[in-house]
């Protein structure tokens, strides 16, 4: 996707947000293109929830300005920004059925009758819930419930739909279903979806790019391809999939080909996420757990050796873990196929190998 | 003795049984069952009994059967009894002059209730309870006591008069006392708490991302309160109105002490009759059986309303 082509639907300019005595946002920019999957991504009180009601409107900025398609509307009240959202907990009106519900912003936004009951229709359609219509919502379940608070949000053609966490009071099965059909309703309404969650396999599964943010900040801006295989800082390194940490110095760093060392003097060569980092800088070196090999402990290409400690079987993986002179517990995960069968008892010694573009030095 | 004991039977089976609980739950339900046999449906049924019976001329009763004071709260027989029967208005007059003062007085509370208790129940919890308690401060002073405060405050030559014409709002004094507006006033300030407790109870459990929700579909503010805050809080509101409408009705301080002789209401009229040696006991009662009824059917029908809501 070549986003320097496409229009900018949210701008975020310096926004920054302060309570009494916490500041939730510290001056954040970024920009949202239309058409777009974005999700903000980050632990609970990271400053998603708050960046999602700033742009709906919920909560003035102290600072900074919200941009909608080239128009600022830091100053327009929640009822007049052309945005809508859906909300963690739902929110339907437990005295309207489903199809008042539906059509409560056409209604607000006085649409023509005949209109409102059309898109109304269609809404329902769209989220395969038409036979529902006379419903009241204490009468559907769950999944349910959200789809209505999906069409109710859609219908009135928002130029941006905002989602606050909405499928974490679903259970799994029904989460996974509804990501898939997410992901369709958007691709099929063509709406930039501004999408806020926790979990971090929602976001990489449906975003065409993630923000994530840590302590009001946004750490790292991509898609979730790059934000996985090149975190820009330890936090997201650490917050998306898992990771060894190791700490280490680098000793020599040239463009792209990088030495590291760790504290038990082993050498390994490492990527760098910036070239400018000088020598003998202090840093932890990530390595991804599915980009570790076992091999034979006296094979000439491993650069760690260890002792297997225990297994964990996860299914379509097994997590071995290692203890190495660099680490206590080095973690290597094993695809489960037919004929790979480990062979491995706790207390063997093996070797590890990793590539250059797979053990990524981060400074502190 | 002791060989005895290996044959009787262990401890009956514990309280919780399902057997064993009902009875339990029954005696201790009684002292409740008691105090509302005695105190409400024992004086119920001797109102009943006395409204047929015929009155004696110094109060009291003399034990035959009667309809006397149903027919006289109804027609109008003449001065000797012996004329043809017309509708007496004098007592349907003054049981339409309460309905119209307690709905009045209703609304009243209503309007000025429903803010006061939004604004308690979106303060922070902090300072609610601080809220709260200011509504209920009146409640610990009698209720006579507070009437006739009222009835010092509205004097032609009281205070409120005084500080009005101090602050040049008005020339002469407003005449107040023996007024409707006077006996509107006492019911007001007399039931406003009953309209703000319930409501107030409501709002506090309503659920306010629903108004953002509303707003977020670009509702306006008066239509969120309308369309989505008003039917959430419907119930607090139908409590509230019931609670003030009903003392209302049936007010005699208020309407004694500020309403005056014109402005007579059936609480009074009941009263006057079990008072003094001019009363008619019988009479008294029939009013009191009439206006029970009244109050009885409104509250039926509000309850068959809601049934075929909840229905729905």
């Amino acid at each position: 996707m070549n986003q320097s082509n496409s229009q900018i639907a949210i701008g975020l300019n310096g926004i920054s947000k302060k309570y009494a005595e916490v500041t939730a946002l510290h001056d954040v920019s970024g920009a949202i293109y239309d058409n777009e999957f974005f999700t903000l991504l980050g632990p609970s009180g990271c400053g998603k929830t708050t960046m999602l009601r700033i742009i709906a409107g919920f909560e003035s900025v102290t600072s900074g300005e919200v941009v909608l398609y080239g128009q600022s509307i830091s100053d327009l009240p929640a009822n007049k920004r052309p945005v809508n959202t859906v909300f963690q907990q739902y929110s339907l009106f437990p005295h309207m059925t489903v199809a008042e519900n539906v059509s409560f912003g056409l209604q607000m936004q006085a649409r023509d009758l005949d209109f409102t009951r059309r898109r109304t229709a269609q809404m329902l359609e769209l989220v395969q819930l038409d036979s529902y219509a006379k419903r009241k919502p204490a009468q559907l379940s769950g999944g349910q419930q959200q789809r209505v608070a999906l069409a109710r949000a859609l219908a009135p053609e928002p130029k941006v739909l905002l989602l606050d966490e909405p499928l974490s009071a679903l259970d799994l099965k029904l989460r996974q279903s509804m990501r898939v059909e997410l992901k369709q309703i958007q691709q099929q309404t063509g709406i930039t979806f501004v999408f806020v969650t926790h979990d971090q396999e929602e976001a990489l599964t449906m975003s065409d790019r993630i923000a994530v943010m840590s302590e009001g900040r946004v750490q790292q801006t991509g898609d979730a391809h790059s934000i996985y295989t090149n975190p820009s800082n330890l936090f997201v390194a650490d917050f998306i999939g898992e990771t060894n940490k190791l700490d280490g110095v680098l000793v020599d760093s040239k463009e792209g080909a990088a030495v590291c060392r760790l504290r038990d003097g082993t050498v390994i060569s490492c990527s760098v996420n910036r070239s400018d980092i000088a020598a003998n800088t202090n840093g932890t070196l990530c390595i991804r757990p599915e980009r570790l090999g076992i091999t034979a402990v006296d094979d000439p290409a491993a650069v760690f050796g260890g002792e297997v400690e225990r297994f964990h079987f996860l299914g379509t993986d097994t997590q071995v873990v290692i203890k190495t002179s660099a680490s206590d517990e080095l973690l290597v995960r094993v695809q489960n196929t037919a004929n790979n069968q480990l062979g491995l008892q706790p207390g063997d010694r093996v070797g590890l190998v990793v590539d250059t573009a797979s053990a990524a030095f981060l400074e502190e | 003795m002791a060989a005895l004991a290996p044959a009787t039977p262990a401890n009956p089976s514990p309280v919780m049984s399902g057997s064993a609980f009902d009875p339990m739950r029954r005696r201790l339900l009684l002292p409740a069952w008691l105090m509302i046999g005695f105190f409400l449906v024992l004086p119920v049924l001797m109102m009943l009994v006395y409204s047929f019976l015929t009155k004696e001329f110094r109060g009291g009763v003399i034990w035959e059967f009667s309809a006397a004071s149903y027919d006289q709260f109804f027609f109008d027989r003449g001065l000797f009894g012996d004329e043809p029967a017309r509708i007496e208005w004098t007592y349907i007059t003054i049981f339409w002059r309460s309905i119209v003062q307690a709905f009045v007085a209703t609304v009243i509370c209503l309007l000025i209730g429903f803010p006061t208790a939004y604004f308690i129940a979106t303060r922070p919890d902090s300072t609610r309870n601080i809220w709260l308690f200011l509504v209920t401060v009146p409640y610990w002073v009698n209720l006579l006591i507070r009437t006739v405060s009222m009835k010092f405050l509205i004097r032609d030559n009281g205070p409120l008069n005084e500080w009005l014409m101090m602050a040049g709002l008005i020339d002469s004094p407003i005449h107040l006392i023996n007024t409707n507006i006077a006996v509107q006033l006492g019911l007001f300030y007399s039931y406003l708490p009953f309209m703000v407790l319930p409501i107030y109870a409501s709002v506090e459990r309503f659920n306010f991302s629903l108004a953002e929700a509303a707003a977020d579909l670009y509702a306006s503010r008066w239509t969120i309160l309308r369309r989505v805050i008003l039917p959430a809080v419907k119930p607090g509101i139908i409590a509230g109105c019931i609670l003030v409408f009903v003392p209302s009705l049936g007010a005699f301080l208020a309407p004694d002490l500020l309403g005056g002789a014109k402005n007579f209401m059936i609480g009074s009229l009941i009263e006057e009759q079990f008072k003094g040696n001019a009363g008619n006991w019988p009479f008294g009662a029939a009013c009191s059986m009439i206006l029970l009824s009244m109050v009885l059917l409104v509250l039926m029908l509000y309850a068959r309303n809601q049934a075929r809501a909840g229905v729905q």
